[in-house]
């Protein structure tokens, strides 16, 4: 088991390291010299130019620059804004809680409602009550998240003046109204992500009801209710662990555009704001945080389908 | 009972299994696809004279500004006085172009790499899986953001990116079909018979691959189409004024009180586009997998 | 029959003119035409054909775990003289790991995978009994140790998994022996075994039922497992029964050119291949039986009354065959080297 964890431990670094380097050449290909664009901005000499690339490094070899960065980075230094002097650090850090927020509430909804939807539709395989289900499942995977957050805004802020349409208040700070602030963001991204589960679980458990051991707990007399809950679900949680690690980690791709739309300065919007700003430093330092939350929570699925599934248990224990 | 009783003892012949279009098009969900999505293909092609107006025409006067839908506007028109029906038939050609044009590089690239990769085994295999691996280790539009930024704005460059976020399934398709394939009789046939490796490859792994690479594409298409709007509607599609859906409705954002036809029409082109090509993935995923069904 | 004896009289399980049809895009398919079987107390009775001739669906029917699209659609399954086939599902349940219970052919996929051996031991054990887990748990540990798994009590914590298929199957035989049932459906048993682990597996059933005096019924396509175990047999093909015999008389003197045609096809004691004669042909379509005999089309006894007229099941107490039927025009020609010549 231990040396099973430690294997995933070693993973996890090896995808971190390769998603670092993915994120460092990629942004070095960007067409447009920071330094120009910067200077262009303060309109400063050749001379100021030439000062400033050699400040940020930009003058040594690639492969320099890259093993620097990544000494700095081991170090918890991702380099300095371009455009504020303010250490990326403290930018991405800064924002990471809005997203984190969102993303938690929103799993918490997409989970919750996919499992027990997914059983209903499951049980009623053919009948109305599935097709209802699967149709409006296929209805929210076929939907952008900015669509539905706009519909959203449209009835219950604008109609309906419910609920807050825009910005973001530390739950620290004002509790309830920090939580009104991630309502239709949270609802807007999990309504999506319980779209692909609905569908996911209510295949796995089909899948599950016709196994040979749920005949068996038949055959022992169980309830069909006990062959349910007892025997089926527990295997049919199994594949749905994986898929919804992956729709978690997806999520913060979902974050990017709801952070948008509803005014929240996460991850996701501080990512597409230097973007525009060609702060390319914060880029990829939102870029490779995010990753690594991705990263992160498909470790912990990784953990929990080896709780779920004793078979892996003992396939860690002999690799 | 069935009118082969009458038949008597004659064993009936096993019918030969319909094609997977034949199959899709029985099932009332592929049915549906087949419609959304020939709908949708035939405006996106017929768009120029579907429309009713340039797409990128102004009017801007108070009276021709925000109007709700009317007979010459059926779709009423945006905050310049555009025709919202001109701007959503031209976005959906530019979002149907961009998702053929680049689920189509990502099954040929995936094709070629995820076949070398099956049937060179070895180091090849283990390198080029591992490269794959670590590309779906990223969120799949933060993925295709860092991607466009990198290539720079403009449809070349959107289409490059959701190329890419797609080949890694196509490669992992391809090469777990290859592996299949090697197992199978007449494969060892084939090499009993002398044929060459590229020759098995063209004409035993390909062809026998199309199936699940269909069903794979299909639902590829509607990623596709949901990326490049997500794209577009962040700004990082292709530039204004040219109609994208997604820009459109990130443009409307602020006049969704005022004047919700702009957000809502071209909203509902995305939605049945991806609609189409999800129906056409569950029917056909349901048609080549027995165990898939209901 | 004996719908009208006493219930103290009755043999343990009987199936009475059972039928049983699945549903389909035109209609319905019939899977099972009007069977009928009897086992008594203690008595072991084999249903034997080969695969899609609707033996397992009888056994499935008796259970009342028939699947999805595929229902009873006539006759009666009788316990001990009681009629439960019209019970709502909640008095069924109470006996199904209880008075009946049953086998199935894939001990690799029928246990839950994600539960100890101990803890599905102990759910069939307290489903039916008011025993609390201590008491259930030393109780599992009895019966995997009957079925001779080593270590028994150590054992209870293990994962199916980690039990080889051999002993998968013996601890199926413990669970579905833990109320001590009065029937036993054993739904080939030993099929997905390999030809070692199919020997021990048959000896620990005979051992343990003989002990548990159940009356069993098993569900095989093999003779083989037939002649040690069984008392009478039962021979099934396309949905019917062509025959029913003491084991003995049906290995000495079939009665029918199906179930001479199995005896011919079993792979011989002493080696002798070219004894070893298939049955030519394949069973029918069930959406397309012939209109005569079931079986004519593969017979080489068939003439034209056998493709016209379907024959019934005759006592063939009369030719010296005692509890012997079967159905068949020319069973007076029925003999082993002869009917596919």
């Amino acid at each position: 088991m231990l040396r099973y964890l430690a294997g995933r431990v070693l993973d996890l670094v090896l995808v971190a390291w390769i998603v670092a380097t993915v994120v460092f050449f990629l942004l070095r290909v960007i067409p447009g010299d920071p330094v120009l664009i910067l200077a262009g901005i303060d309109a400063v000499s050749a001379d100021s130019v030439a000062r400033l690339r050699a400040e940020m490094g930009l003058d040594r070899p690639v492969i320099v620059q890259y093993l620097g960065w990544l000494a700095d980075l081991l170090q918890g230094d991702m380099g300095t804004s371009l455009r504020r002097d303010v250490p990326v650090t403290t930018l991405v850090f800064g924002a990471a809680p809005a997203t984190l927020q969102i993303a938690v509430l929103a799993a918490v909804i997409g989970i919750g409602t996919s499992i027990p939807l997914g059983v209903a539709a499951a049980r009623a395989q053919g009948r109305a009550r599935d097709g209802a289900i699967t149709a409006a499942a296929l209805l929210g995977i076929s939907t952008p998240h900015f669509v539905i957050a706009l519909l959203f805004i449209y009835i219950f802020a604008l109609g309906l003046g419910l609920l807050p349409t825009s910005g973001y208040v530390p739950l620290t700070e004002a509790p309830i109204e920090g939580l009104a602030h991630l309502v239709l963001p949270a609802l807007t991204l999990g309504l999506v992500m319980a779209g692909i589960l609905v569908r996911m679980m209510r295949r796995s458990m089909i899948d599950e009801l016709g196994e040979d051991y749920v005949r068996t707990a038949r055959a022992k007399g169980a309830s069909e209710r006990r062959a349910l809950y007892g025997h089926a679900l527990r295997n049919a949680l199994i594949p749905f662990v994986t898929i919804a690690g992956i729709e978690v980690g997806i999520l913060l791709s979902g974050a990017v555009i709801i952070e948008t739309v509803f005014a929240i300065p996460g991850l996701g919007r501080l990512m597409i704001e230097t973007i525009n700003q060609r702060d390319y430093t914060v880029v990829q330092g939102a870029v490779l945080l995010s990753a690594v939350f991705y990263v992160l929570v498909n470790f912990t699925v990784d953990l929990l389908y080896t709780a779920l599934d004793p078979r892996v248990r003992v396939a860690g224990r002999r690799a | 009972m069935t009118d082969a009783t009458s038949q008597g003892t004659a064993a009936p012949a096993p019918p030969r299994p319909p094609g997977l279009f034949a199959r899709v098009a029985r099932s009332w969900t592929g049915g549906i696809g087949l419609v959304l999505i020939g709908l949708v293909a035939a405006s996106a092609l017929a768009a120029p004279l579907l429309s009713p107006a340039d797409p990128l025409a102004q009017q801007l006067s108070a009276g021709t500004i925000f109007q709700g839908p009317s007979a010459a506007h059926p779709f009423g028109t945006d905050n310049l006085g555009r025709d919202v029906l001109s701007r959503v038939l031209h976005g959906m050609r530019f979002s149907l172009g961009v998702a053929l044009a680049s689920v189509g590089i990502a099954v040929a690239i995936g094709l070629v790499a995820g076949t070398l990769a099956g049937t060179l085994g070895g180091w090849w295999d283990r390198a080029l899986m591992r490269l794959v691996d670590s590309f779906l280790a990223f969120p799949v539009l933060i993925l295709a953001i860092a991607i466009s930024v990198a290539l720079g704005r403009g449809a070349g460059g959107v289409i490059l990116a959701i190329a890419f976020v797609n080949i890694p399934v196509f490669t992992r398709l391809a090469r777990a079909q290859t592996l299949k394939i090697e197992q199978a009789q007449y494969m060892t046939a084939a090499v009993l018979m002398g044929s060459s490796l590229p020759m098995r490859i063209l004409r035993h792994t390909l062809p026998n691959m199309l199936n699940p690479v269909l069903v794979q594409a299909s639902v590829a298409l509607s990623f596709a189409v949901l990326i490049e709007s997500g794209l577009s509607f962040l700004g990082l599609g292709i530039p204004a004024p040219a109609p994208s859906l997604g820009l459109m409705i990130a443009e409307a954002k602020a006049y969704i009180a005022l004047a919700p036809h702009m957000v809502a029409f071209p909203s509902l082109a995305i939605v049945v586009t991806v609609l189409g090509f999800n129906l056409l993935g569950d029917a056909a995923g349901d048609a080549t997998d027995p165990r898939r069904r209901g | 029959m004996t719908a009208a004896a006493p219930v103290a009289d009755s043999p343990a399980f009987e199936i009475a003119g059972l039928s049983v049809a699945a549903r389909g895009h035109r209609g319905e398919t019939a899977l099972v035409r009007g069977v009928d079987l009897t086992v008594a107390a203690g008595e072991r009775v084999a249903l034997v054909g080969e695969s899609g001739s609707g033996k397992s669906m009888t056994a499935l029917a008796a259970m009342g775990l028939l699947p999805r699209g595929i229902r009873r659609t006539g006759g009666e399954i009788r316990l001990a003289g009681r009629a439960i086939q019209d019970l709502d599902d909640r008095a069924l349940r109470r006996l199904r790991g209880d008075a009946i219970a049953m086998i199935f052919q894939d001990p690799m996929t029928s246990l839950n995978p994600v539960q100890t051996i101990g803890r599905q031991l102990v759910e069939a054990i307290r489903l039916h009994r008011p025993v609390g887990r201590d008491a259930a748990r030393a109780r599992a540990a009895e019966l995997l140790d009957r079925v001779h798994i080593p270590r028994a009590a150590a054992r209870l914590d293990d994962y199916p998994h980690e039990f080889s298929g051999g002993m998968r199957q013996r601890v199926m035989i413990a669970m579905a022996l833990a109320n001590d049932p009065g029937v036993l459906i054993a739904d080939e048993p030993t099929t997905a075994l390999d030809v070692t682990t199919q020997a021990r597996v048959m000896a620990i059933l005979d051992e343990v039922c003989a002990e548990a005096g159940v009356a069993v019924l098993l569900i095989t396509h093999d003779l083989g497992v037939v002649g040690a175990f069984c008392d009478r047999v039962a021979v099934m093909y396309a949905g019917e029964i062509v025959e029913r015999a003491p084991a003995a008389t049906l290995f000495e003197r079939p009665r029918h050119p199906y179930t001479a045609g199995l005896l011919a096809s079993m792979p011989p004691l002493e080696a002798d291949p070219d004894a070893l004669t298939p049955i030519p042909g394949d069973p029918p379509d069930p959406r397309a039986l012939p209109p005569g005999c079931v079986f004519a089309p593969r017979c080489g006894l068939a003439d034209a009354r056998c493709r016209a007229e379907r024959p019934a099941l005759i006592d063939r107490d009369d030719e010296g065959g005692a509890g012997q039927v079967s159905a068949c025009h020319h069973a007076d020609r029925v003999d082993r080297p002869e009917v596919f010549a």
